[in-house]
């Protein structure tokens, strides 16, 4: 099986006027680009076809929310092959920066997004730098404990965080139509990075990392630089996708923003959608994204149990995702 | 002479200690032989300490006695975890990864039956051991201990030396330690993969079904005890090295007295900083190993 990032060949050298330049591009224009845009254009219209605020805070939001969480775990779980169980920390640290910054200081909520991306881009760049010698379920190890020290760290940073007591955002009102274009935005920034990582050498260098290490370093793509990079790139999306789940939930506290399930979910996706795939992590995030939020609200006691049988019986039965098997048409498997 | 609450915090913590020594070594053990780092472990532990306290509470059994019950229970259900969890991905190519998705499954799913079964509730077997003191004189002051503790650090270190033998002197023993060396080799040599891996997760179960037997007898435990064990596991075979018997041993005593020692100091005004310890163990342990490595 050919790497995803080799399946089609390059565009020809750009040169010649504006226009020639332009037909070139539209030439090279392939069906996978279409689909990513027709899926998002579809995603665009869902408000307005479903306008009730209630229907957009409780099902629609969850729908970008979670491709771009998704995503960001691809580009460190499906790329670089780094299983991270350590997404969860980067999430609450997103949520309680933003939440901090827009509710104690009074920033503006985007700003304050920005700055959660850039915290947590640092801290990925950071687990990433120190897990770069781990392989596997090392890097999992290391990740998971990572991410509870943040937990940790939350729930005893009293004067900042609030610690058990939670920390309320109530005045802060944004309408949820706003908040779903914000995770729109964020989903399609993410997706677009996502196959600009797949269609790039950078793309090919995360992927020798992963195949085979040694052989990697041997063809001088050292993976210090390259892992935390993965690592860092993915981070920045958790931020914002925290600071979203703040403004959402009105009141964080350490247990509810710091929730090892929400990256299960998402490994969950990626596995099933294919590791390292661009638009089969995206379908898979739409679909669990009703599952969880909607089937599964009825029996949230049993949400847990649920997750882990569709992750066990989709890791033994189907290892390539849904959209790896042979049958399935090119423009759909990418 | 009065007690010496520095010298109590050393020795309570030497005692919890032996307990993440004997729950870790089961891990190191699959680590070590089929390169599996098993999610379930925690809860494998926590099957035991109820199957204790249901023994207790519905026979009156002695949680001593009922490790004859629970010894061979968690060694079958260790078997089974091979051929559910293990056994269908052997010839995959990413087998490390996989197997930790699927552990990780059954952690989810195992933590979800034990909360259904059995509740959020905090149980104990309070045995007349738990209440009875022994004082250890020394010139620096006296210690105390729980009698327990004693007795849960025996078992510990009976554990390990039995493992110990096992390892150094039976033929599965020996064969373990092949295929932990040279998997190709072994299995060229005649060593039955297939039932060796299974024979070690059985015996990796059975040692949690041990560190369950003392939980139940020390501590309240819940559900969510299984997690907070499994990362302790992971603090003492990240400090020791992986499936390293030995480094493990040092490194579980190690982090029972840090943690001991963390709570002594802090005296818990700073809110609950000892299960900060398990982190830093892990994330210390592999700062350090990226420090040193110097080939890439």
């Amino acid at each position: 099986m050919t790497a995803p990032g080799a399946a089609l060949p390059s565009p020809p050298p750009v040169s010649g006027s504006r226009t020639r330049r332009l037909w070139v591009r539209l030439r090279t224009w392939n069906s996978h680009r279409s689909v990513l845009l027709g899926t998002f254009a579809v995603l665009a219209v869902l408000p307005i076809l479903f306008p009730d605020p209630y229907t957009i805070s409780t099902l629609l939001f969850f729908i970008p929310w979670y491709i771009a969480m998704t995503q960001s775990w691809n580009i460190s779980g499906g790329f670089s092959g780094q299983l991270s169980f350590g997404h969860w920390g980067l999430l609450g640290v997103g949520a309680y920066t933003t939440a901090i910054l827009a509710v104690t200081f009074g920033y503006n909520v985007l700003i304050a997004m920005v700055v959660a991306a850039l915290v947590t881009l640092a801290l990925g760049l950071i687990i990433g730098y120190i897990g770069v010698g781990l392989r596997g379920a090392y890097f999992a190890i290391a990740t998971l404990a990572a991410a509870a020290l943040m937990q940790l760290v939350t729930l005893n940073w009293q004067s900042l965080t609030g610690g058990t007591f939670g920390f309320p955002i109530f005045f802060l009102i944004i309408p949820p139509v706003d908040l779903y274009y914000g995770a729109l935005a964020l989903a399609a920034i993410a997706t677009l990075l996502v196959y600009a990582i797949s269609r790039n050498t950078l793309g090919l260098a995360f992927e020798a990392i992963r195949e085979n290490e040694d052989v990697a370093r041997a063809s001088g793509v050292y993976p210090r630089g390259f892992k935390s990079l993965a690592f860092g790139l993915s981070g920045a999306i958790m931020g914002p996708v925290g600071g979203l789940f703040a403004l959402s939930a009105h009141y964080i506290d350490p247990s509810s923003a710091f929730n090892l399930l929400y990256n299960l979910q998402i490994i969950l996706m990626v596995v099933v959608g294919g590791r390292g795939k661009v638009f089969g992590p995206v379908v898979v995030a739409i679909l669990f994204a009703w599952v969880f939020e909607v089937a599964l609200t009825n029996f949230s006691l049993y949400n847990d149990l649920i997750t882990g049988v569709i992750m066990f019986a989709a890791v033994l039965l189907i290892p390539r995702g849904v959209f790896g098997f042979r049958w399935v048409p090119s423009f759909l498997s990418f | 002479m009065g007690f010496n609450p520095f010298l109590v915090a050393l020795l309570g913590g030497l005692g919890v200690g032996s307990l993440y020594v004997v729950f870790a070594l089961g891990m190191t053990l699959l680590i070590g032989v089929m390169r599996v780092i098993n999610f379930t472990h925690g809860y494998l532990m926590l099957l035991g300490a109820y199957l204790a306290y249901f023994l207790w509470e519905d026979y009156g059994l002695n949680p001593l006695l009922s490790l004859v019950i629970v010894l061979p229970a968690l060694f079958a259900v260790g078997v089974l975890f091979h051929f559910l969890m293990v056994q269908p991905v052997l010839k995959r190519p990413y087998f490390e990864d996989t197997t930790l998705l699927l552990t990780f499954a059954g952690f989810l799913i195992m933590d979800n039956i034990y909360v259904g079964l059995w509740s959020d509730n905090q149980r104990q077997i309070p045995t007349s051991y738990f209440n009875t003191a022994v004082i250890i004189p020394s010139p620096w002051g006296d210690a105390v201990l729980s009698q327990v503790v004693l007795i849960g650090a025996g078992m510990a270190a009976a554990a390990t030396v039995l493992l110990w033998a096992y390892l150094r002197y039976t033929w599965t023993g020996r064969a373990m330690r092949a295929a932990s060396q040279d998997l190709e080799a072994a299995q060229l040599l005649g060593i039955p993969v297939r039932w060796l891996y299974a024979t070690s997760f059985g015996l990796s179960a059975a040692l949690a079904g041990v560190a369950g037997v003392v939980v139940a007898m020390q501590f309240l435990f819940f559900p969510e005890f299984g997690f907070d064990y499994l990362l302790k596991a992971f603090g003492v075979i990240m400090m020791g090295g992986m499936g390293n018997i030995g480094g493990t041993i040092v490194g579980g005593l190690v982090l029972g007295v840090a943690e001991s020692l963390t709570s002594y100091v802090y005296n818990g005004a700073y809110g609950i900083w000892s299960a900060g310890a398990t982190y830093v163990a892990i994330l210390g342990a592999l700062a350090i190993r990226t420090v040193l490595r110097r080939d890439e």
